[in-house]
Parts: structure tokens; sequence; C-alpha cells
């Protein structure tokens, strides 16, 4: 029983750097910083109360509590606060937020602006949002309670933070790891249960599809084979990865493997911004840590490194 | 001279909270992905507030991309019909890949709904296509799904077509918009 407390408590509690939640923070609020730079000219037609979905549209299914542009445009309407002003303040105040994660400059109350911000907005468009949206706005969530400020940050230099190892830091990235986890999982089985993952259509369809056609693919029909491979790759990369990423002899090439379909998706089906994502959620997660456990301790044995946990014993 | 602050004192208690408090929330993700947790669309209070959780902690939909199949593309245009009888065409797309694809995913979310959500939805459309042509009395919507054959069907000959999958004509109800209007 002592035996698995203390392998409890090393795998949750052991005190880790903050390196990988400092990537995370400052590489997703740059790419965010690139979105909404993007998607700024489009705002009013994407996310405006006279856009494409009106918001009395996305309000009436919400189906909950959760505070949205609508809500906010609706409680600002009396004061004459205009919706296109309101829709354009909550930007402003999300680029802020933005700002204030990448340098790191009271992170928490940035980290909080930044969810808020992106949740209200969120509500709204949630017809045109894809998954690098829900991905970052996990990820922005998690930014909340997480200690990213410890590395990299304003915070750091000005003293406001503790910069060394700490237990929170491993509580998060635990958190990180298991999400990422559920998410390849998820997804893995999900596709496991489509014929087209088995006879090789999925791939074809995605490379073919006008929306994603970065290249020519058509040659594709010729090898069916080809197809059919890409897609037990890819299933057996999702499906195993909750539990393959988790086996200290296997993690690298599973990280590496993963990272590159993440690439290749990127490049093949131009989805540049959600690869970006999930690759810094990989590497936040597993690469960082994964790195400071095999850096020599200056307290003692590598198998006293914070993975350690993860070792055969 | 600045001191860098030391560990926090009770770092590992206050993070064994944590960890139960991760252990929770991860505990809901379980759920959330995996049971009929979030599928319900009661307006009990618990209904209502595990999916303002779900809102909130960014769980807003599971995570199966491109799962279990591949759906097909889709597009829309606007045959605009202009005051002096004439008609234009303005499709639904942008140069820039990010703000395109949200277009489509947008439309994708019409080809999902019933027919009653489609219709208010392209009539939201309309509405912006009216609001950029003041003089516009009639936009008439049109929705294609792209069919693509499979790999077989290609190599014998096959090739993919766009199907018409809905159509809606809207107009306004009291003339021509005025400069006013938003």
């Amino acid at each position: 029983m002592n035996r698995l407390q203390t392998h409890v408590r090393r795998f949750w509690l052991e005190p880790a750097s903050s390196d990988g939640l400092a990537f995370l923070r400052i590489s997703v609020a740059a790419l965010s910083l690139f979105q909404l730079a993007t998607l700024w000219p489009h705002l009013p037609a994407l996310y405006g109360n006279f856009g494409l979905v009106q918001w009395v549209i996305t309000d009436v299914g919400a189906g909950d509590w959760a505070p949205s542009l609508g809500r906010v445009g609706l409680l600002l309407a009396p004061l004459g606060v205009s919706t296109m002003t309101t829709m354009y303040t909550v930007f402003v105040l999300y680029a802020v937020g933005l700002v204030g994660l990448l340098l790191g400059y009271r992170t928490r109350f940035f980290a909080v602006l930044t969810w808020f911000t992106h949740g209200l907005t969120s509500a709204n468009a949630y017809l045109s949002l894809y998954g690098v949206d829900t991905i970052l706005h996990v990820l922005f969530f998690y930014l909340v309670f997480m200690p990213s400020a410890g590395r990299w940050s304003l915070d750091a230099r000005a003293g406001r933070v503790f910069t060394g190892p700490t237990s929170g830091a491993r509580v998060a990235l635990r958190t990180l790891q298991f999400h990422l986890c559920f998410i390849y999982l998820d997804t893995g089985l999900a596709k496991a249960q489509g014929v087209q993952w088995w006879n090789g259509e999925a791939l074809w369809r995605a490379l073919m599809q006008p929306q994603f056609r970065a290249f020519d693919f058509s040659w594709l029909a010729s090898y069916p084979l080809l197809a059919r491979v890409g897609c037990w790759s890819t299933l057996l990369l999702e499906v195993g990865y909750a539990g393959m990423i988790w086996v200290p002899r296997l993690r690298r090439h599973w990280l590496v493997a993963t990272l590159m379909l993440h690439a290749g998706i990127a490049v093949c089906l131009r989805l540049w911004l959600f690869s970006l994502t999930m690759m810094v959620f990989n590497l936040a997660a597993f690469a960082l840590s994964w790195r400071a456990s095999e850096a020599p301790m200056e307290d003692g044995p590598p198998a006293q490194a914070p993975d350690a946990a993860l070792q055969p014993v | 001279m600045r001191t860098d602050p030391s560990r926090p004192e009770g770092d590992e208690r206050q993070a064994a909270l944590w960890a139960c408090i991760a252990v929770l929330h991860l505990a809901a993700v379980d759920a959330f992905l995996w049971t009929g947790l979030t599928r319900t669309s009661s307006e009990a209070a618990f209904d209502r507030g595990v999916r303002t959780y779900q809102n909130l902690s960014g769980v807003l939909s599971d995570y199966r991309f491109f799962a279990p199949a591949v759906a097909s593309d889709s597009r829309t245009g606007f045959f605009v019909e202009q005051g002096d009888g004439s008609t234009v065409f303005e499709p639904l797309t942008s140069d820039e890949v990010e703000v395109a694809r949200r277009y489509r995913c947008i439309v994708a979310s019409a080809l999902r709904a019933n027919r009653k959500t489609q219709d208010v939805l392209a009539q939201s459309w309309a509405a912006v296509m009216l609001g950029i042509h003041p003089d516009a009395s009639r936009v008439t919507v049109v929705t294609q799904s792209y069919t693509l054959p499979t790999m077989e069907a290609w190599t014998a000959g096959q090739r993919p077509v766009w199907d018409l999958y809905y159509t809606g004509t809207f107009g306004r109800r009291d003339g021509p918009l005025s400069k006013d209007s938003p």
C-alpha cells in the first residue's frame, strides 16, 4: 500500500520544471495572435450580430448559462453600446490578454482575460469553429490554473513567481498529458468505427476535398494499398497513443511519429494552425518534461528524475 | 537587491488538492466524451450546469476530427437580384484559407441541420448579402455538396460532381435598405 502511495505521490507531485508550461503559454499566445490577425478583417462576418450567423440564432440554441457575446451585447444595448462596438471591444481585450500571456506579465490575470473573452466569442460563433478553436479553448482554460509564468516571463524576471521546479507544475503537466491521451483515444476509436478508415477511402477523401486540397493526389486512386496503409497507421498511432506514450522506450518514437502526422496534416491538408497547436500541445505535455527527466539531476541519480514513476520497477 | 522567491511553502499540499481537482475534471472530460451526459437537450438545471461547465472548460465538443468518416465538402453562393433586373453571383468564400474554412464550417453545420434550421441560417446569410448590396431586391441561396467517387470508381473514369443540396430565395420586406441600416 505504501509503495502504491509512493508511486502515486511521485507520479502526481514530484516537483517538475515549468519549461513545458511556459513553452505552451508562449506558443499558444503567438499562434492565437496570428490567428486573430488573420481573422480581424472578417470579424463582423464571422462573429458579428449581423454576420453570417446572427447572435439570436446561436443564443437560442445554446441551452447553458455560459456568457456569450450576444448576452453581453444585450446587457450593454440599453447603455447605447452597439453590438459592433461590443464585439470589437471583446476582441481587443482578447488581443490584450494574448499579449499579456505571451510576455508573461501578470500572467494569471491575462490568462483569465484571454480564456474569458475567447469563451465569449466562441459561444456565438460555434458553427464556424473547428478543431483549432476547440483545442485552444481547452488550453486557455488550463493556463488559467497552471503555473506557466515560472520561465521566460516578465513575472519571472521581476521576481513575482517562483522559477524552480514545483509540484504544481507536475500536476499541470499530468493533466495536459491525460487530456492529450483522451483526445487521441477519442478520435482514434471514433475513426476505427468508420469503414473509410479501414478501406483507405478516408485518406483519399480528405486529400481530394477541395477545401483541404494542397496538391493533386488523384494518383493515389491507382495505389489504394498506400491509402489503406496510411489510414491504418493513423489508427494505430491515435488509438495506441494513450498507452504507448507512457512506455519510456516507445515514448520518443510515438511522439516523433505523432508530430510527423501533424506535420503531414499541415502540409497536405493546409490545416496549419490546427496542426501547429497540436504539435505545441504534444511538445509541452511530453517532450519538454521528458527531456527534463533525462537531464542529470543535481540532487540524485537519474532514477529519481521527475518521470521516474513511469520507469519499470 | 532583488531576491527570487523561494519554493512556495506548502506547495506539495496545495498541489495535492489541485491533483484531486484535476482528476475530477479529467473524469468529467471522460464523461463528456464517452457517455451521453451532454447529448441531452434537457433544460433541467443539472444538464444546463453540465453544459455550462463543458463550454467554460473548453470541452465544447468531442475530438472526432475526420471521424468516423470524412464528410463531403460543401459550398454556398448567392444569386443577388439587383434593382435594375440584373443578377450577380457572389460565392461564399475567401482567399484567406482560415476564413474560407470557417465559412465552410458554417455551411457544413447547415447541411447537418433540419430543413427549418437550414432556412433560418440561409435567411441569415441572405441578410448579409442584402446588406452588402443595398439595391438588391432578392437573394437566392444555393448550397452544393461535393460527391467524390471512390478510388475504384475514379480509376474507372468517374469524376467528382457538385450536387445541389439546398436552395432558397429571400426578399426584402420593405424595399431597398436605407443607408442607416446595419
